[in-house]
């Protein structure tokens, strides 16, 4: 699904990834961790097309070149990222915002728009499975969302468009244990053989829960390590250090 | 510019007043006036016009294109009461109208509204010229509340290049509370000037005075409101999209305690497009209140101004007066400019003012086409979004119903 060769990506002069190398096949799942800064959002980011990077390197998803893909056809085409820090936009309502989204993947896809009420009914039910009160839909999008209550949102979003790639940028940091359990939960509803995940990290915690087919080493922005589940685990005891 | 009229144009009180016809001709305000820094009339009017006549003709309309939603109508065409409808049917206008109730009375303005106020003719050019030519507007008086808002259609038809329209209005209500909704609709495609004074006097009343706009217009406007509050509330709602230039002054007074007064303005500007908002708000009674929020999207080039000033006299403790301004400049051309006053003589009380103007944040985006949004609709969400809290004031649902869509129309249509 998503084949990532020798990816090199700087900022404002600064390089970031230095050759990372990582290949997601459909239906896994795989975690990604390591320090602060090396590189982890940065991958998360160029993957979803964020502007401000110098990108060298390819990224295949599906077989096609994703490196001069505009942010919202990589979207219509099945990538999603959930932010580490989902944007407050004032004035704009969660639930008409959200019937925009699913609209605009439903159209690129040629298939037919929801009308309000079809919509209506499909999201109460994907609220109520994330147990997100209905009275957020009507709110301000993220406008005074506690933290977890934005990562709610942006896990009720990935269920609502149904990417083939979901990127998980630290989505459990900011989550107490309940929470962390509902989105872990509303994850591993979504998970099935068709779709894959790229799970961004910095604790074990999240992977008790959802259980990564990899887990990769981010370091200096390169790829140092990969392991089974285990090596959460290991990492969890000795911490990045060993690693060197 | 050369300003054309005859004799006859003259209204026939002009003895009353002190001016003379040269003082009528020339002399629009310029940018070495205070009000008028932002706005240079005289420049922007001699930039577009090399000659401007006095429109005096009166016509009338049939016009279907009515709301969908319950209300009472006047049709207004280019300034001249028609037709109007207070719910026994849709009647001609004429001076002789006869209404069921005494309760209401509307009529053609024989003496203009602002005769007690020709001392300050000496200065004032537009008001010279207003008191001159006015020969059209209407006199609205209420003594009870009305079940239905009141929608004048506001319509502007036929060939008016070149024209100087000149209109009179006054709005005079006592225990009554109403909605008035100004429609705003040009069909002419021309370029006019039109030059509106109106009076509100208010007495234990609520009046909430929507302007909305239809479609754009290529024509310049200028209105001069004077308010005064008695006991009473007014709120004003100006949507006025798409006009390609409008100064709208507003002198409001709250003459006794417990008013309020309001003004909330959602606008996107574009085309180089000019709008200014000025009112001057006197407190001059204890526990009033005045609230202004002024929202403009600016785009193209175009100019988006307002300029607000707060008077508390000494007699006004526990005034609370706010003013914001926002502007969101959607490309470097354009400008927002504003300018806040306050002016405190009491000492007892809440005034606070604030401004700010910024482009798009590029963040909220990428983060909406990062959800499969184009860069157009994202746009759009984040455009009506700066909006929206004007429109969350608006407590009729069908009024609210009507202005998203007017909004959606106008940011849709551009960007």
């Amino acid at each position: 699904m998503l084949k990532i060769i020798n990816l090199k990506a700087s900022t404002g002069g600064k390089d970031i990834l230095k050759g990372l190398n990582l290949e997601i096949k459909t239906g896994e799942v795989h975690a990604i961790m390591g320090p602060n800064g090396s590189g982890k959002s940065t991958l998360a980011n160029v993957l979803s097309g964020k502007p401000g990077y110098d990108i060298s390197g390819e990224i295949n998803f599906e077989g096609k070149k994703l490196n001069n893909v505009p942010i919202e056809e990589r979207a219509q085409n099945g990538i999603f990222l959930a932010f580490q820090y989902p944007l407050e936009i004032p004035g704009v309502n969660t639930s008409n915002f959200l019937r925009t989204a699913i609209n605009s993947i439903r159209k690129a896809k040629g298939e037919k728009e929801l009308d309000a009420l079809s919509f209506i009914k499909l999201i109460k039910e994907k609220a109520s499975e994330l147990k997100i009160d209905e009275k957020f839909l009507s709110r301000q999008l993220n406008v005074g969302f506690s933290g977890g209550e934005k990562k709610k949102n942006e896990i009720l979003q990935m269920k609502l468009l149904e990417p083939k790639l979901s990127v998980l940028d630290e989505t459990d940091s900011g989550l107490d244990i309940d929470a962390l359990r509902i989105v872990a939960d509303g994850v591993n509803s979504y998970k099935n053989k068709d779709n894959s995940f790229l799970i961004i990290t910095h604790y074990q915690r999240l992977l008790d829960y959802i259980k990564p087919d990899y887990i990769h080493v981010l370091s200096n922005g390169k790829i140092i390590k990969t392991g089974r589940s285990e090596l959460g685990q290991q990492l969890e005891k000795t911490g990045y250090k060993y690693l060197n | 510019m050369k300003l054309n009229f005859s004799k006859e144009d003259f209204n026939k009180n002009k003895d009353n007043i002190m001016f003379n016809e040269d003082f009528v001709k020339n002399n629009f305000p310029n940018k070495r006036k205070e009000n008028w820094k932002f706005t240079d009339l005289e420049k922007i009017l001699n930039f577009k016009f090399k000659e401007l006549s006095v429109y005096n003709k009166k016509n009338t309309i049939t016009f279907n294109e009515k709301l969908q939603f319950d209300h009472y109508y006047l049709i207004s065409i280019n300034g001249n009461i028609s037709k109007y409808n207070f719910g026994n049917g849709e009647k001609k206008f004429s001076s002789s109208s006869k209404f069921d109730t005494k309760d209401l009375l509307l009529k053609a303005n024989k003496i203009h509204p602002f005769n007690n106020f020709t001392q300050d003719i000496k200065n004032d050019t537009l008001l010279a010229q207003n008191i001159a030519f006015a020969d059209r507007g209407y006199n609205l008086e209420l003594a009870s509340s009305l079940s239905k808002p009141i929608v004048i259609y506001n319509i502007f038809k036929h060939d008016l290049e070149n024209k100087f329209i000149n209109i009179s209005n006054e709005i005079k209500l006592l225990n009554s509370d109403i909605t008035v909704i100004e429609y705003n609709i040009d069909y002419s495609n021309s370029s006019f000037f039109r030059s509106t004074f109106q009076i509100f006097d208010l007495n234990k009343s609520n009046l909430n005075y929507f302007i909305i706009n239809k479609g754009s217009s290529k024509s310049y406007n200028y209105v001069r409101n004077k308010i005064k509050i008695d006991k009473s509330n007014y709120e004003n709602y100006i949507f006025t999209s798409g006009t390609k230039f409008k100064k709208e002054d507003s002198e409001i007074s709250l003459n006794s305690e417990d008013s309020s007064a309001k003004i909330m303005s959602a606008v996107f500007l574009k085309n180089d497009d000019h709008q200014e908002i000025q009112s001057t708000i006197r407190h001059k009674k204890p526990n009033c209140k005045s609230f202004q929020k002024i929202k403009n999207i600016l785009k193209d080039g175009s100019k988006g101004i307002f300029q607000g000033k707060v008077h508390v006299s000494k007699e006004a403790q526990k005034t609370d007066a706010y003013q914001i301004s926002k502007g969101l400049l959607l490309d470097q051309k354009s400008e927002f400019s504003t300018k806040p006053e306050l002016e405190i003589y009491a000492d007892d009380v809440k005034c606070s003012h604030g401004s700010t103007s910024g482009n798009i944040d590029e963040q909220a985006q990428y983060y909406l086409m990062s959800r499969g949004l184009s860069k157009k609709n994202a746009t759009r969400l984040i455009v009506k979004g700066f909006l929206t809290d004007v429109i969350s004031e608006i407590k009729n649902k069908d009024l609210k119903k009507i202005i998203n869509s007017h909004l959606d129309d106008v940011i849709n249509y551009e960007n």
